[in-house]
């Protein structure tokens, strides 16, 4: 996950089981920046390959944690990101997460 | 009877699913008994939920007044894979249990067409409907079982499948129906080549490398491909978080289909794993949820001292299907 400017983080590659961890940490920390700024955190999966049931899972851990009242646009999420979250159960969550062709 | 959203008259909290084979062969058995079926939910005050194929929808519209008592679903989402039939029917069923009449259930499936493993799977899923509702308020399932194109050791198994069967124009016991616990099929060994890859949490780029190699050149699309590629991460993680650390994974092309099989140490004890929406407050559980979204057939066998076996089928495009296949 990278800096990609202007709040925004740039998500690449897999996020499976071995990456969710550290992934989970990184939006941690974005999030708290986010926060902190009163704004909403952006993240951009249009690099992302691949995310799994944990990956995700590490994603809300770390927003529920870290929002702070602000919200979550996630901008390129293809249409499968789209799908396992609904799948996943996080659409009807409550949580102020925007998911974003 | 008291049915799945009405409180029963003497306050009990009745439980279960009344899981009803109806064998017909024909189009006018098939309206004979359905209809029959119909007119005695509508005698309860209770509604039907039916789930059918678009030739007996058909049938059926043409046979019943328009009104409110009859539902019918959309069922193109279901597919090929029967995990998806359970979560298919919890949805349905909870929503019409919303408006507080008691709801009732046709569920036709289509059982002519079909590979041996998925007619396993089917077999499995018809039972685990027993178990499944076991806990939740009381419904009743219609089957509707064409018996016309089906050999007699088929029509017997599906009969061993439902406890009750519909008989002119009311429930009867069934008279085959086996409780438990349900003996599954053996999965065969694959017919032909195949590659065989150990895995631990480091092989897993390795893994999804080695089913492209496999699925791409058969012919797999983009977008399936990518839902197969996150079923086998999903199942490979498993493997990781519960089945010791390491499996061995198994791709292979067989009627159709790219299969991908993985074994590890692990023991599934939950007979609805993956069967089972997840809650977005729900920690784990998605691995096989996701395996049977995106897959056209997800065969379990799970248990001590062989531990797990979880295979993946994704069809292929513009092949003949087989309809005795053995995959």
């Amino acid at each position: 996950m990278v800096d990609a400017g202007a709040g925004c983080w740039a998500v690449d590659g897999v996020v499976d089981i071995a990456g969710a961890a550290a992934f989970g940490i990184a939006v941690r920390a974005a999030a708290a920046s986010a926060a902190a700024n009163g704004g909403v955190l952006r993240l951009r999966f249009d690099a992302l390959d691949l995310i799994d049931a944990v990956g995700l899972a590490a994603l809300v851990d770390a927003i529920r944690q870290n929002l702070g009242g602000c919200s979550v646009r996630i901008e390129g999420a293809n249409e499968q990101v789209r799908r396992l979250w609904l799948l996943s159960g996080y659409g009807d969550s409550g949580l102020p997460v925007e998911l974003l062709p | 009877m008291s049915e799945f959203g009405a409180t029963p008259a003497n306050g009990s909290a009745a439980l279960g699913l009344r899981h009803v084979l109806y064998p017909y062969s024909g189009a006018q058995q098939y309206l004979d008994g359905t209809v029959s079926y119909i007119d005695h939910v509508r005698n309860h005050g209770g509604t039907v939920v039916v789930a059918a194929p678009e030739s007996r929808q058909h049938l059926l519209r043409s046979e019943l007044p328009s009104d409110d008592s009859v539902t019918f679903v959309d069922t193109d989402g279901l597919g090929t894979n029967p995990a998806r039939i359970i979560p298919a029917w919890r949805e349905w069923i909870g929503h019409h249990a919303q408006n507080g009449r008691p709801v009732y259930g046709i569920s036709e499936s289509a059982w002519s067409g079909r590979t041996t493993a998925q007619l396993q799977e089917l077999r499995y899923h018809e039972w685990l409907l027993n178990r499944a509702f076991a806990e939740l308020p009381a419904w009743s399932l219609l089957c509707p079982y064409d018996t016309s194109d089906q050999m007699a050791d088929t029509v017997s198994e599906v009969t061993r499948l439902h406890p009750w069967v519909w008989n002119e124009g009311d429930y009867a016991q069934g008279p085959d129906y086996v409780e438990g616990p349900y003996a599954m099929d053996r999965l065969p060994e694959p017919v032909g080549p195949y590659e065989e890859l150990a895995y631990t949490i480091d092989d897993l780029p390795l893994v999804r490398d080695r089913v492209v190699e496999h699925a791409r050149p058969s012919g797999m699309g983009a977008a399936r491909l990518r839902d197969l590629l996150i079923a086998v991460t999903e199942v490979v993680g498993n493997s990781i978080r519960h089945g010791g650390g390491r499996g061995m994974l198994r791709i292979w092309v067989q009627d159709g289909a790219v299969v991908c099989e993985t074994r590890d140490a692990g023991v599934i004890t939950d007979p609805l794993v993956g069967c089972m929406r997840p809650t977005a407050c729900q920690i784990g559980g998605r691995g096989l949820w996701f395996a049977n979204q995106l897959c056209d057939l997800v065969q379990i066998r799970s248990g001590a001292p062989d531990g797990t076996r979880v295979r993946l089928h994704m069809d292929l495009p513009e092949l003949e299907k087989p309809t005795d296949g053995s995959a």
